[in-house]
């Protein structure tokens, strides 16, 4: 009683064991193929600092986690110089140098990104949780931005008198700045707001203050972010792009690339309220040059994508293993199917997993040249049992030449099948060459014991069984399910603890004990 | 007339109702649960078995020759050239699989019960393949045991044309629950096989008296080949046999066994080998089921019970397919 109740508990255990780890499988999944649309990036930046004493400070404003991209790791390089790390109140992340003696000084910045495209909803951005006093900056003016000046004022006095119905004031000025204000490729125009207003023409950045500065001087709270669109390797410049605040949500707009509200997910917001990435406290010289180079994904999953979950993840290993894997994945489930005919149904075959290694041969190889060869393997070496048995041979040499046999068999029935242009499949070799040896001995053997009946009733027990198990591992959904969840195999074995306790009858004891039903009865005893 | 003649088969209700044992239950609930696995080779090595059948004063057949290694086939020849009869067996082997019994001893040759004419080669090989392990239970390298032929007694004279006849025990707990005799045939090439086509009788297990045959699962009265009846044959020397059966199963350490005799002529029963996993076919030869009674077993007694009350135990048992005295639940003795 106490082991059937042990027997129940460890089904229970097994099949609450496979569900879970189904679950989890699948979120795993999940995971793993929106990984599976990232690239892998190295940002560089290469500070020359020429420092004419000691105490001089630089600040670097450097990468961090945001919904698109994520930083794995960072390594930085500075000698002998001070650093500290800040965060600034609109969330840039920054580190200050300071020199401890005048001289050249070089930092060198690497951070390692992984960026994410894949076609999944990005992360939401968080509200933003600024002060009063903290917003309020985005609505100020500055020495660039100059939300007060006449032609800032008269700009959006203008944009406001166009506002007829539901019109999204952002969309209006975006539209204004993108369309309206010329891009200068050049770079010779005016740097700040008032300039580029005036002569409606300006660079990328100075484009991006004219947005912000009408902005602000319509009451919408905007900043310019300086950052990187990650897309190509090289030397990079840093890029300009707006953002305004809508319902306590940053939106981004790119007036270069004329993208409104949305951006894509290579671009790189590092400096948010700020046009420049490094910059010094004093005059002292700099040379900065920022860089970008991509990893490898390889080179990546050693140190970003790796993770012990993905030990799990059969799929992953390299292609040419999938068709071994899935063989021996499906083997339990012949065994499961070989265990059912035999302690349920009560077949006797030759071998007791012989059915299932068969099956699995011809679920690899193509079915109809599985069973050809098969049956003139089968057929060919009896004959050539019958034949050896006046050799006298010892048993080990006996089997082994019969093996020889199967091999040479095998062989050359492929290459008459091709010859035939029966297109053989090559995978016909994959047939179990010992298990056909052995069911060749056995069906020998127990012919001279048993009769030619009752081992001929054997190899046909064993063909059933085998066809059974044929179409439960050769059902393709089986195959992939094992494959992408080999979790399933928790099922397996709760389904074999189930039969191994089995204590019922057998099917063929019904007919083997069907004249013990009722009571003897006149006239049966002859 | 059969209820339902047109049926060939049985529900599983039916047959629980008439106490059959199925092989499911056989093995999970009486060979794994009373049968400790470091005992097998009590019963799974014959010439361990013999070993234990020689110290308990029980008569087996008298060995000639024990064979190990394949060097040793070699000397074959002269270890049996004084024998004019003799049986080769393997040690581990069962369901009579490897059995060659030679009748008698020609110039060059060995003639065998069946009347199959075999050279010294031949019978070489017969032991190699022994050895090899082909008839071996796990499969494993056996060994070969030249034994003496057993004469089979007077008494079966009238019952069987060729082959010897052996009796089947099945002891639960050391107390015997069924028997049969089981009578070769021309069909079953003088084997005491029953799937090749020999007789099985049921045996009155208080007095070794035979009711009622039965060949390929259908009920006979009269032997196929002699035309004998069988019903009131009696197996001679029934209570030696009984308290051997008994005896040796206290020593095998088997809570689930069945024994095998043969009746020499001279010797009377002897062992010819112990089973730990006898055959569900004695229930058909009996016409009933197994489960009753060693559910009886079970109530009287997990523990061993001395000789005399095991015997005492017998006649209730005999009942049991005739007056359901197992069901009563109560303890008799």
């Amino acid at each position: 009683m106490r082991t059937k109740f042990g027997a129940l508990v460890v089904i229970f255990l097994l099949v609450l064991a496979g569900a879970g780890s189904i679950g989890l499988r699948t979120y795993l999944i999940k995971q793993l193929r929106a990984n599976q649309r990232s690239t892998w990036w190295r940002l560089t930046y290469r500070i020359e600092l020429d420092s004419d004493k000691a105490g001089a400070k630089i600040q670097v404003a450097i990468p961090t986690d945001t919904p698109h991209a994520r930083v794995f790791r960072e390594n930085l390089s500075f000698g002998d110089l001070i650093a500290s790390r800040s965060i600034q109140p609109s969330g840039t992340s920054l580190v200050s140098f300071s020199t401890q003696n005048a001289g050249l000084h070089f930092i060198l910045a690497q951070f390692d990104l992984e960026l994410s495209q894949s076609d999944r909803a990005p992360q939401k951005p968080s509200p933003e949780k600024a002060s009063i006093t903290t917003l309020a900056r985005y609505l100020r003016a500055t020495p660039t931005i100059q939300t007060q000046s006449a032609v800032v004022q008269e700009t959006i006095k203008e944009l406001r008198s166009e506002r007829v119905g539901p019109i999204d004031p952002v969309q209006q000025i975006f539209d204004f700045c993108s369309i309206q204000i010329e891009d200068d490729v050049e770079g010779e125009s005016s740097g700040d707001a008032e300039g580029v207003l005036s002569d409606m023409v300006g660079t990328e950045l100075g484009r991006a203050k004219a947005m912000v500065a009408l902005c602000r001087a319509d009451n919408i709270h905007a900043r310019v972010v300086t950052g990187f669109r990650v897309g190509q390797e090289n030397e990079l410049l840093a890029h300009h792009w707006v953002e305004t605040l809508r319902d306590k949500i940053w939106e981004s707009h790119d007036l270069q690339s004329r993208l409104f509200n949305q951006l894509p997910g290579n671009y790189l917001p590092i400096r948010y309220d700020g046009d420049q990435l490094v910059f010094l406290s004093d005059r002292e010289g700099a040379e900065v040059t920022f860089s970008l180079s991509e990893l490898s994904a390889q080179d990546a999953a050693s140190f970003a994508n790796r993770r012990p979950a993905q030990i799990l993840d059969l799929t992953r290993l390299p292609p040419a293993m999938h068709p071994v894997l899935a063989v021996i994945l499906l083997i339990p489930l012949g065994a499961l199917v070989t265990s059912i005919f035999q302690v349920m149904v009560g077949i006797r075959t030759i071998g007791t997993f012989s059915p299932t290694l068969i099956a699995v041969s011809f679920v690899m190889a193509d079915w109809r040249t599985g069973v050809a060869v098969f049956a003139l393997v089968i057929f060919v070496g009896l004959i050539s049992r019958a034949l050896i048995d006046r050799l006298r041979l010892l048993m080990v040499p006996k089997l082994s030449f019969i093996l020889t046999l199967v091999v040479v068999i095998l062989v050359f029935t492929i290459s008459v099948l091709d010859y035939m242009r029966l297109t053989p499949s090559p995978q016909a070799v994959l047939l179990p060459m010992v298990i056909l040896t052995m069911t060749i001995e056995r069906f020998y053997v127990a012919t001279a014991e048993e009769g030619f009946g009752a081992a001929f009733g054997l190899l046909l027990n064993t063909i059933l069984v085998s066809f059974v198990c044929f179409l439960t591992v050769g059902w393709l959904q089986v195959g992939q399910l094992v494959m992408a969840y080999p979790e399933v195999h928790f099922f397996t074995l709760a389904a074999i603890v189930f039969v191994g306790r089995y204590n019922g009858y057998r099917i063929a004891e019904l007919w083997r004990f069907r004249d013990l039903r009722q009571p003897e009865v006149d006239g049966r005893v002859t | 007339m059969s209820v339902h003649p047109w049926r060939f088969w049985a529900w599983p209700h039916e047959l629980r109702r008439k106490g059959i044992l199925g092989m499911n239950r056989r093995n999970a609930e009486y060979i794994l649960a009373v049968n400790p696995r470091r005992n097998f080779p009590n019963v799974d090595d014959k010439v361990r078995t013999k070993e234990i059948c020689q110290a308990c004063g029980i008569n087996v057949p008298k060995t000639y020759s024990i064979i190990s290694r394949y060097g040793d086939t070699h000397r074959f020849h002269e270890l049996v050239k004084d024998l004019n009869e003799f049986v080769i067996k393997p040690a581990r082997g069962s369901g009579g699989r490897g059995i060659l019994v030679v009748a008698c001893q020609l110039e060059n040759a060995f003639m065998t019960t069946g009347g199959q004419l075999l050279t010294r080669s031949d019978l070489r090989t017969h032991l190699a393949t022994i050895l090899s392990g082909l008839f071996s239970l796990s499969g494993l390298p056996d060994v070969a045991i030249i034994e003496e032929r057993i004469v089979r007694h007077n008494a079966f004279d009238e019952y069987v044309s060729c082959g010897t006849p052996d009796v089947r025990i099945i002891l639960y707990r050391a107390v015997p629950v069924m028997a049969m005799v089981r009578l070769p045939t021309k069909a079953s090439q003088g084997r005491a096989n029953l799937h090749q086509g020999a007789v099985a009788a049921a045996l009155d297990l208080q007095t070794g008296c035979a009711f009622g045959g039965v060949c390929k699962n259908r009920t006979i009265a009269k032997h196929p080949d002699t035309g004998a009846f069988i019903q009131g044959f009696n197996v001679p020397q029934w209570d030696e046999l009984l308290r051997s059966a008994m005896q040796l199963a206290d020593h095998l350490g088997m809570g689930y066994v069945g024994v095998d005799f043969v009746i020499d002529k001279d010797k009377g029963p002897v062992v010819l080998e112990a089973n730990a996993r006898p055959g569900l076919a004695i229930q058909v030869a009996n016409r009933c089921g197994l489960l009753n009674r060693l559910q009886f077993v079970d109530r009287q007694s997990k523990g061993t019970l001395p000789l005399d009350r095991r015997l005492a135990m017998l006649q209730v048992i005999n009942a049991i397919d005739r007056v359901d005295i197992a069901t009563s639940g109560e303890a008799l003795f």
